[in-house]
């Protein structure tokens, strides 16, 4: 079995007396792509700059490519890949100096650059737009700008730190088409978001951070039914009496019922036909609804129930 | 690596316009208002300054006859309109009203009081005393011979030998003093290369910059990196300030009185004494943006008022009460290093001032570097 | 007021910059007044030359040689020292006279045995033959009563006596003056305010309404609730209510310097005069601020151009010393007519300041400061179609 391509074991990192990151494990399988899930101020930013050996750590231990990971790390930094939550890139220099400038970083051989630096380009859609400065681009462009500066030298390992934060919905559909490409192309991939729905898209497994601790870990559908609810009922209806309540309660798998506003929520665990149940019960006892939805559980569900908090604060 | 980073630096410099506006455009276009403020002063200071004055002789007499043989007056022998006309234009100083007769006091009429004048009433008194002295022998007892004593009164001696120069020192040759405005010029020009340092070590450190992050994530070591960043920062530097010099001794035409290579040397030195110390204050204000403007423009105008930007006089005023200050400004040396080679020729003073340049640049990198040494950072 | 407090908070950032520039023109102006004359015009007074002796000998007659030049020069004497023996002695004289004195005189040993001295003048300038004059006039005084058989001390009490007793020679002033040489403290601060207040207003205001025009910040000014003429009506009430701070502190430093000042009751007319170059700095910084959002380019140009009006308009050097074509040109230049107003009210006697010169001044001040404001609202529309 191949060593994992990064393992933090117990990694502690403090500023001052707060505890940033509090004895945190990963590991990251080659082929993998990693989704570290978090609420603002869980430490994923943190583990990052610590797994890049830019911050110094307190405790623990990290290994990327089976070796220790240190500033000195040249060789595992040869095949690591970056693209940074802000933008990372030159203003003076247009896109293509850019893609090549970084690539130079990585790789000496100016033919072996020029055909990376093209497909880079040609990878994140910007062909259109070698020749311009970052300040013309949309908010968009520039982000793959700053996708294709990160992986323009074909990385074996990508750390991607919240890449589409404030990203049409377009653009942020090709970022993700994009991410998939590079991981059937060979690259490990670690992807840290608050955004759940791309995280649950996206990766295979997933990792969930709060207060600098692993809270919870595994693929989506995993953490879904390691949860109590399975379900999550919502009904349109006007505000009503406790009695009615307390007797939706009691029908089979559901074990919490709230209201707010005109919206039932009835929470069930296991069990089928929970809906049926539950409409049959409300026209049997001529209670007026609109609209009834059925949902399965998400990774906010997951979070709220082990942290008692939601994902998006 | 080390030349791709360089490069692409240079590149990345070269378009940036404050960089080239403040670097070059700045002082070139202060240097042209030092010119049409002092041009006058310059041009005027190649020829030296002489009193003119108007005389209404009214007949030949001892003075005028004096008169005639002064070499540091400028004369002007005419009618009283004519004279009148001349002070009110201020062509003439003065008029002297030559004596009717041998005997009668010649008079000077001015319109002002000034150096000008001042000498043309010693001259007038240097006149008069020549009758006192000899009122003042015929009335003393203490005099034992008189005769030999009034024929040395009629007598025009000059006891003093100006020194016109010494070692290799010409006076005909010296530089004008107002060029010191122009040494002050170019050293705060070579000093706000501190602010390209600072942003090159911005760019540079993953705790000041996004684009520090991927620099320090790269595979290439953090001294590689800030070396090639810095040596481009370098060029620009020397560029600017070796076109600066050429603007000034070739299109301004105002003579350095030094073979120019050493006038770009010690510039240029200069140049990379601002880098260092921009790297040394990037390191110190690291993360406050304000500091970052403000410390080097403060340490740059700071500096150049103490090597003569505003008041030429103020490095010598300093070299005379407390010496050292000029040997730590920067400025200061530089500016000490053209007056030195311009004036005096190369010679030790000249040498001792690149010493005090390299040694500064040397001192601000080493510490740097010591600071920068750190492999990762406790907070980003 | 949102705007109007937020204005002042952004303005605090830059605190340091704008105490620099308050320091700036404390140290120059206060230099500036103190190397100017008040020159008593109604009779002759000799000029006051700064001269460096070294006395190599220090000997009765060099002692009384010294005596003799203090009386009406300033004299600095260094003793102790050899010229010919100190090369670095040689240039530190040389530099002094350079930049300090006027004539530097050498007494070497020997001196009173041969009589003779060497000298350094000034590259340019008249004074050095000033002083040979009077060191030649008191070396043949005592050469003449040596020669007439007196003793050494003999000699020279007679030297200094005659020099001293020597009547007034026959000058005549007559006080029509080609200019003015009276230039008090009072003039000499006001002529130097145009550089701090120009610079003032633009890193103040300059760089402050650049940073409320960058794009967020204004979008989301104008999203507001706030109507647009009460966002303008603050913004320009807190650049006068800045502009009009920072020249009160100006005028305080002003007169605090220039208690002693004679031409102190003119004191209105320069007032205002700086009130009229005050709405010119305004419309200044606000046309910079229109060119440009990027402070560096805002605190560059500001410089450039305050700097070069301040070197050809009559600011760091006196007009009368600029040559014909420079004058010419700074007719163009709004500080040229600051200082020409300046010079009119330091020239002028009694009530004639408020002449139709004076006004023109401030006629042709205001115009410069409507053209720049009109053409910061022009730029300002230009880069908004254009965005």
């Amino acid at each position: 079995m191949s060593k994992p391509v990064v393992e933090i074991k117990n990694l502690v990192k403090r500023y001052g007396d707060q505890l940033a990151v509090d004895h945190f494990s990963l590991q990251l399988e080659e082929g993998e792509i990693l989704g570290l899930l978090g609420p603002n101020g869980s430490g994923k930013t943190t583990t990052l700059h610590c797994l890049l050996a830019l911050l110094k750590y307190d405790k623990g231990e990290i290994q990327v490519f089976g070796k220790e990971m240190t500033p000195e790390s040249y060789d595992s930094k040869k095949n690591i890949g970056v693209v940074m939550q802000n933008v990372a890139v030159v203003d003076t220099l247009s896109v293509y100096e850019n893609v090549d400038f970084f690539c130079g970083l990585y790789i000496r051989d100016k033919e072996t650059r020029k055909k990376y630096v093209e497909e880079a380009i040609a990878f994140v859609g910007l062909e259109e737009y070698k020749k311009y400065r970052p300040k013309k681009l949309s908010g968009g462009l520039l982000r793959r700008l700053n996708i294709a500066c990160g992986i323009v030298h074909k990385p074996k390992l990508i750390i991607f730190d919240e890449p589409t934060v404030a990203v049409d919905p377009q653009s942020r559909n090709a970022i993700l088409e994009g991410i998939r490409t590079l991981n059937q192309r060979g690259a490990s991939i670690i992807y840290t978001s608050h955004y759940m729905e791309e995280v649950e898209e996206l990766c295979s497994r997933i990792v969930i951070m709060d207060k600098g601790k692993n809270v919870v870990s595994g693929s989506a559908a995993q953490l879904k039914t390691s949860i109590r609810n399975s379900e999550t009922v919502t009904v349109e209806t006007k505000k009503l009496d406790q009695e009615i309540l307390e007797e939706i309660r009691q029908i089979n798998h559901v074990y919490q019922v709230t209201q707010s506003g005109d919206k039932l929520k009835i929470k069930c665990d296991g069990g089928s036909h929970n809906l049926v149940h539950i409409m049959n019960y409300l026209i049997e006892k001529k209670v007026d609804f609109g609209r009834v939805t059925s949902e399965l559980p998400t990774l906010n569900d997951v979070f709220l129930e082990i942290t008692g908090k939601e994902l998006r604060d | 690596m080390f030349t791709h980073v360089f490069l692409y630096k240079l590149k990345e410099m070269f378009r940036m316009k404050w960089c080239i506006g403040w670097n070059l455009v700045f002082p070139i276009v202060l240097a042209t208002a030092f010119y049409m403020g002092f041009g006058n002063f310059i041009r005027e200071g190649e020829e030296k300054e002489v009193t003119q004055v108007a005389v209404v002789k009214e007949s030949d007499t001892s003075f005028t006859e004096i008169l005639k043989r002064v070499d540091f007056l400028e004369i002007k022998w005419t009618k009283e309109e004519e004279a009148k006309r001349l002070l009110k234009k201020g062509r003439v100083d003065g008029i002297f009203y030559g004596p009717k007769a041998e005997g009668d006091q010649p008079k000077l009429v001015i319109n002002e009081n000034g150096v000008g004048q001042t000498l043309l009433s010693q001259f007038l008194k240097s006149y008069n005393l020549s009758e006192f002295q000899v009122k003042t022998l015929m009335e003393s007892e203490k005099v034992e011979d008189i005769s030999k004593a009034i024929s040395l009164v009629s007598q025009e001696v000059e006891y003093g030998e100006e020194i016109t120069g010494f070692g290799s020192y010409k006076k005909e040759e010296e530089i004008s003093p107002y060029m010191q405005y122009f040494f002050a010029l170019i050293a705060m020009a070579s000093l706000f290369s501190a602010w390209l340092s600072e942003f090159i070590l911005k760019e540079m450190l993953a705790s000041q910059s996004e684009i520090g992050k991927r620099y320090e994530c790269g595979p290439i070591k953090r001294s590689i990196t800030i070396l090639a960043a810095i040596l481009a920062g370098f060029v620009i530097e020397i560029l600017c300030n070796v076109i600066l010099v050429c603007y000034i001794q070739f299109v301004l035409k105002l003579s350095f009185h030094a073979p120019l290579f050493y006038v770009f040397f010690i510039s240029c030195l200069a140049g990379t004494c601002g880098i260092a110390f921009g790297i040394f204050f990037g390191i110190l204000c690291a993360g406050k943006e304000n500091l970052m403007v403000t410390i080097p423009l403060t340490f740059s105008m700071i500096c150049s008022f103490f090597s003569g930007l505003m008041v030429g006089n103020i490095q010598q005023l300093i070299q005379n009460k407390m010496p050292i200050i000029n040997k730590i400004n920067p400025a200061a040396v530089l500016s000490d290093g053209l007056y030195s080679i311009g004036t005096y020729g190369l010679g030790r003073e000249y040498w001792v001032d690149v010493a005090i340049l390299l040694g500064m640049t040397f001192a601000c990198i080493l510490i740097s570097s010591i600071i920068l040494r750190r492999k990762s950072y406790a907070s980003l | 007021m949102p705007v109007f407090k937020a204005f002042f908070k952004t303005i605090k950032v830059r605190f340091l910059s704008i105490v620099t520039y308050f320091i700036i023109f404390l140290i120059f102006g206060s230099m500036s007044a103190n190397s100017s004359r008040t020159a008593m015009e109604e009779k002759f007074q000799e000029e006051k030359l700064s001269i460096y002796v070294v006395d190599e000998e220090e000997s009765p007659l060099t002692k009384a040689l010294i005596e003799s030049l203090s009386k009406d020069e300033k004299v600095d004497v260094e003793t102790g020292k050899k010229w010919t023996e100190q090369k670095e002695f040689q240039k530190k004289v040389n530099d002094n006279v350079r930049f300090f004195y006027s004539y530097a005189l050498i007494l070497s040993k020997g001196f009173s045995e041969r009589h003779t001295y060497q000298f350094i003048m000034e590259h340019d300038g008249v004074g050095g033959y000033v002083i040979n004059q009077k060191v030649d006039a008191f070396l043949k005084s005592y050469e003449i009563y040596l020669e007439a058989g007196m003793e050494e001390a003999e000699a020279l009490q007679m030297t200094q006596r005659t020099l001293g007793e020597i009547g007034e020679s026959q000058i005549e002033l007559t006080g029509e003056n080609k200019q003015s040489d009276s230039r008090g403290s009072l003039y000499s601060f006001f002529s130097f305010l145009p550089y701090s207040l120009g610079m003032l207003m633009c890193i103040g205001i300059g760089l402050v309404l650049a940073e409320l025009a960058g794009d967020c910040l204004s979008l989301r000014i104008q999203a507001s609730a706030m109507s647009f003429l009460k966002n303008k009506m603050e913004i320009i009430g807190a650049m006068l209510v800045y502009g009009l701070a920072t020249l009160l502190i100006l005028l305080l430093i002003i007169f605090l310097q220039s208690l002693g000042d004679p031409d102190l009751w003119k004191a209105g007319y320069y007032i205002l005069n700086s009130l009229f170059l005050l709405l010119f700095s305004l419309a200044l910084s606000y046309f910079l601020s229109s060119l440009t959002k990027d402070n560096g380019i805002i605190n560059m140009v500001s410089n450039m151009l305050t700097l070069g009006m301040s070197f050809t308009c009559g600011v760091f050097v006196p007009l009368e010393y600029l040559g014909d074509g420079v004058i010419k040109g700074a007719h163009f230049l709004p500080y040229y007519w600051y200082i020409r107003a300046c010079e009119i009210v330091n020239q002028a006697k009694g009530s004639q300041i408020f002449s139709g010169d004076y006004l023109i001044c401030l006629l042709i001040l205001t115009l410069f400061a409507v053209v720049f404001l009109v053409a910061g609202m022009i730029a300002g529309k230009v880069k908004e179609s254009h965005s």
